[in-house]
């Protein structure tokens, strides 16, 4: 990318570097740190050393009473990011596409967009529950919980889109239409084949926002907690490590969905590139 | 074929908001026509191809295509191809499901449209890469992927917008070739976008110079290059000296001019031409010589050489003649040489009054002409 | 070239398009918000709120002594976050883009500071809890080291241990913009500085600075607003020490003063918002990004 004139790296690529290595070290080593306290041996604490390694407190979250209804509200977490998934990445998809249009109200869908984005989400939170209230609806968490999640994943989910379209040239749709493909066709056999990698990118932003929003959720989810709130709950309450056990689990998901979209971007690429060599 | 691929145009505008980006454009192109709209940027020429196409719809005026009205008519059902100026090859398909693509949105079957492609790909030489997808070839090739896939459906007209101005030299002039080729082999109508004009020049039937939304001058190339109908012509499509004056006294057959330094020059008859009147008329670069400044005479210009510029088969001098224009001679070599000039000299430039020719349109404006 | 606008003859087809988004942020975020600010003028009399016009909770949140306390330990936080994250962003971005030369490398030691955004923010923030505790790896390695013989109280539970958490959280926001404007440093420019004999310092603040303007007041605006909206955060890791206007206005609301909640609510939005246009003002994020 940048050609640097100077053949060896001088002193100040390796202070760089060193500040660079630090800063993953600072940003992976404490998450690190409960991974591995998480197998703490059953008479283990919330800190090193480690009685022995066990699977101890990740049984303790099963079998326990004391943490609630972790089962349920994992449940509803996975719900809700799959709604998110989908409904992030079809909404987003039509959004960025009539974007690129000018029409009237834009701008206002743009700055509610944004403002989405810039408001404390517990406000946010508080604005949908009085809003329900005020209407008679009851809250729970697939309407109002999922409307609040929405707000979160949406503004994401758009600017995303707006990126992927950037390197998305129009006159492909034309050119699909010029064959005399349909409007469905367009859409079907050009548009979202061609922006599918960015789809992906949205529907992981979909998902793991909505997967791990809490304080949009806070107040809006009504009597059924998700997964973040009750992990929120639990860090006050809870002083064993199956807080780092509970935390390995839903990180585990979190990196497991990532490693999802990154592998289905990969198959997508390949198989491109797979056509290429013929 | 002939008369299905003719297009006429009756009165078409193209409106954006208040700009009349087409301006009530009438136009015939004759079936199996090679059509070269030329014009600078912004001169409406791309719109009004894309009118034909149906990617745009008038805002007023009709368009027929093999006398049918297809004003409102669905692109890709009014038997016209597009081929666009980046190509809009898709990136997700190999050739060969580029050039089926209109097949396969018309129901055609796999086997069928796979055969058709891979024939059409034959004809384009493009075979051996019908696997590969369009990133892995080089612009000459994706070009001939994009007139592939356009010509597949047969339609009775290929629109192409600049479609060379994407490919180095070499290639443009290759493909201007097999441009021209493969029209008189298909005997259907093509109207091709451009601005340069040596490409129009030499590919076309029939020139249509534009400029802002209007049509300035749609005639033969030879028509339209010795005989340009505005000053905007003869500067836009280039080898002309356009110059002004004020009719002195108008005789039978015979009109004399006198241009800003007093010289006379003899024009033919200027229809309705009274004493006064200012008359715009031009004068080809490869018809003028140079003579010392002392001779006063008919027909010619005075001014100083600001620049020459040997041209190979021409030399090429430039004079400043105080007006806004610098006066450009194409002379011969040998002759040149016998009596060469420097910058700074002054000189005439003189003509026979034959070549003096009478510019009737009033679009007066510096078209930049792009020389290749 | 002459004018491509939309295809012709659907006029209507952004706005189907659009409808799906514009319903969905008019109802969860539109309305919401004039509820919020609606409810700043109702009632409140200890048990039920009620409809009216009334500018007491104003005068309540604005006459309190806490309130400036509040706004004033808020922005505390806000700047010391974004003082760090800034520093840490820049030179961050700055390694990846200017010094490593594979593009396959520079794109993956990328994705690597932004991974963590795809994973739980409050799982995050409990991962400092067994380094910083009284017990825990910070204050024993300083033990065996000798430097203090007390395990340091101040690691946890405090201003540090929050903006600490804070820099955790957001840095990554920072070095997103700042990586992406970099980035689109045209290279030439590099060497035409270079050229004409400015030194690397010179070049770092003549050239690169400012042409990552944009992206320093993009991440400014993301790491502002992040700090100024959180609660959870002050809350926990202060141990309950320390307070910010949104976790003040968490105690409101789980005692159901909705009102008082909302007014401060609406002073808070107002004060992001004027910073978020103190920033645009500095900067023209909309121009350089359709740049």
């Amino acid at each position: 990318m940048t050609q640097t004139n100077t053949p060896h790296r001088g002193l100040a690529f390796y202070l760089l570097a060193a500040f660079f290595g630090l800063f993953v070290v600072f940003l992976y080593g404490p998450m690190l740190m409960i991974f591995i306290l998480s197998f703490q041996g059953p008479t283990g604490g919330l800190t090193f050393p480690m009685h022995g390694v066990s699977f101890h407190w990740f049984g303790d979250l099963w079998s326990s009473s004391r943490y609630g209804d972790l089962g349920g509200a994992f449940r509803r977490s996975l719900v809700l990011g799959g709604l998110s998934l989908v409904i992030t990445a079809v909404v987003c998809l039509f959004a960025g596409l009539a974007f690129r249009h000018r029409f009237w109200g834009a701008g206002p869908i743009f700055y509610l967009a944004i403002v989405s984005l810039v408001v404390p989400g517990i406000l946010l939170g508080l604005g949908i529950s009085q809003l329900f209230q005020l209407l008679g609806i009851q809250l729970s968490w697939w309407l109002s919980g999922l409307g609040a999640h929405l707000s979160w994943t949406l503004p994401f989910g758009l600017l995303i889109m707006f990126a992927v379209l950037n390197r998305f040239d129009g006159s492909w749709e034309e050119a699909a239409r010029d064959a005399g493909a349909s409007a469905w066709q367009v859409l079907s056999y050009v548009t979202v084949p061609i922006l599918f990698p960015g789809l992906i990118a949205v529907a992981l932003f979909g998902f793991t926002l909505s997967y791990d929003e809490m304080p949009r959720s806070l107040l809006t989810v009504g009597g059924n907690n998700t997964l973040p709130i009750e992990i929120s709950n639990m860090t006050t309450n809870v002083t064993t490590p199956a807080l780092y056990a509970i935390g390995t689990v839903t990180s585990a998901v979190s990196f497991l969905v990532i490693a999802a979209a990154f592998v289905a971007i990969a198959i997508v690429q390949k198989r491109r590139a797979r056509a290429q060599k013929g | 074929m002939n008369d299905q691929s003719r297009i006429d145009i009756r009165k078409v505008s193209k409106l954006y908001g208040p700009v009349r980006a087409v301006n009530s454009v009438d136009l015939t192109i004759e079936g199996g026509a090679y059509c070269c709209m030329i014009g600078p940027s912004g001169c409406g020429k791309t719109t009004l191809l894309r009118m034909i196409a149906g990617h745009e719809t008038p805002s007023s005026g009709t368009i027929l295509i093999g006398g049918e009205d297809v004003t409102r008519a669905r692109t890709g059902s009014r038997g016209t191809a597009l081929m666009f100026q980046n190509y809009a090859l898709f990136p997700h398909l190999n050739l060969t499901e580029n050039v089926a693509f209109s097949l396969k949105v018309r129901g055609v079957s796999t086997a069928e449209r796979r055969d058709k492609a891979r024939e059409m790909l034959d004809r384009v030489q493009l075979l051996h890469l019908a696997e590969r997808v369009p990133s892995e070839l080089s612009g000459g090739q994706q070009q001939r992927v994009a007139l592939a896939r356009a010509l597949i459906t047969n339609p009775k007209v290929l629109l192409l917008d600049e479609p060379l101005s994407a490919l180095d030299e070499f290639l443009r002039l290759k493909m201007r070739v097999e441009l021209k080729r493969l029209q008189s082999e298909l005997g259907i109508t093509f109207i091709h976008v451009t601005h340069t004009q040596p490409e129009a020049i030499a590919l076309a039937d029939q020139v249509v110079v534009m400029d802002h939304g209007v049509i300035d001058q749609a005639a033969s190339p030879r028509e339209v290059y010795n005989h340009p109908y505005s000053p905007y012509v003869a500067r836009f499509m280039g080898g002309q000296n356009v110059l002004t004056g004020k009719v002195e006294s108008v005789e039978r057959g015979h009109t004399v001019v006198r241009s800003h330094d007093g010289t006379m020059h003899d024009l033919p008859t200027v229809e309705g031409a009274k004493p006064g009147d200012t008359v715009n008329f031009s004068v080809r670069r490869d018809r003028v010589d140079l003579s010392s400044d002392a001779e006063v005479m008919r027909n010619s210009i005075a001014g100083t050489v600001v620049n020459i510029e040997y041209q190979g088969t021409f030399v090429k001098v430039a004079l400043d003649t105080g007006l806004r224009e610098e006066f450009v001679a194409y002379l011969d070599v040998d002759k040149y040489f016998a009596a060469p000039r420097e910058v700074g000299m002054k000189v005439r430039a003189a003509w026979d009054a034959k070549y003096n020719h009478i510019l009737l349109g009033q679009n007066n404006s510096t078209g930049t002409p792009h020389e290749d | 070239m002459s004018g491509r606008s939309s295809p012709s003859g659907r006029p209507l087809a952004p706005y189907l398009q659009v409808a799906p988004l514009a319903f969905i942020m008019l109802t969860m975020v539109g309305i919401p918000l004039v509820t919020v600010v609606m409810l700043s003028f109702w009632e409140f009399d200890g048990i039920a709120v009620y409809p009216a016009f009334t500018w007491a909770n104003y005068a309540e949140v604005l006459s309190s002594p806490v309130t400036l306390t509040l706004f004033l330990a808020t922005l505390k936080y806000a700047f010391l976050t974004l003082l760090a994250t800034t520093l840490i962003g820049f030179t961050c971005s700055y390694f990846l883009v200017f010094h490593v030369r594979n593009l396959k490398v520079q794109i993956g030691l990328f994705l690597l500071c932004t991974i963590p955004f795809w994973t739980s923010n409050v799982i995050r923030m409990v991962s400092w809890i067994p380094f910083l505790g009284r017990e825990g790896l910070f204050n024993s390695m300083l033990i065996k080291a000798g430097l203090i013989e007390q395990p340091l109280d101040i690691l946890l539970y405090s201003d540090f241990a929050v903006v600490l958490t804070y820099i955790h959280l957001f840095t990554l926001f920072m070095i997103v913009p700042i990586f992406n404007s970099m980035a689109k440093i045209n290279p030439n420019l590099i060497e035409a500085a270079r050229d004409a004999g400015a030194t690397p310092a010179q070049i770092l603040w003549n050239v690169i600075i400012p042409l990552s303007k944009t992206g320093i007041a993009l991440g400014s605006i993301f790491v502002v607003t992040l700090v100024m909206g959180d609660f959870f955060v002050v809350r926990v890791m202060s141990g309950g020490q320390s307070a910010s206007v949104v976790s003040a206005m968490k105690n409101n609301i789980d005692q159901l003063y909705y009102p008082v909640a909302s007014a401060m609510a609406v002073l808070l939005v107002t004060v992001v918002l004027l910073m978020v246009t103190a920033i645009l003002r500095v900067v023209d994020i909309r121009a350089e990004l359709a740049r």
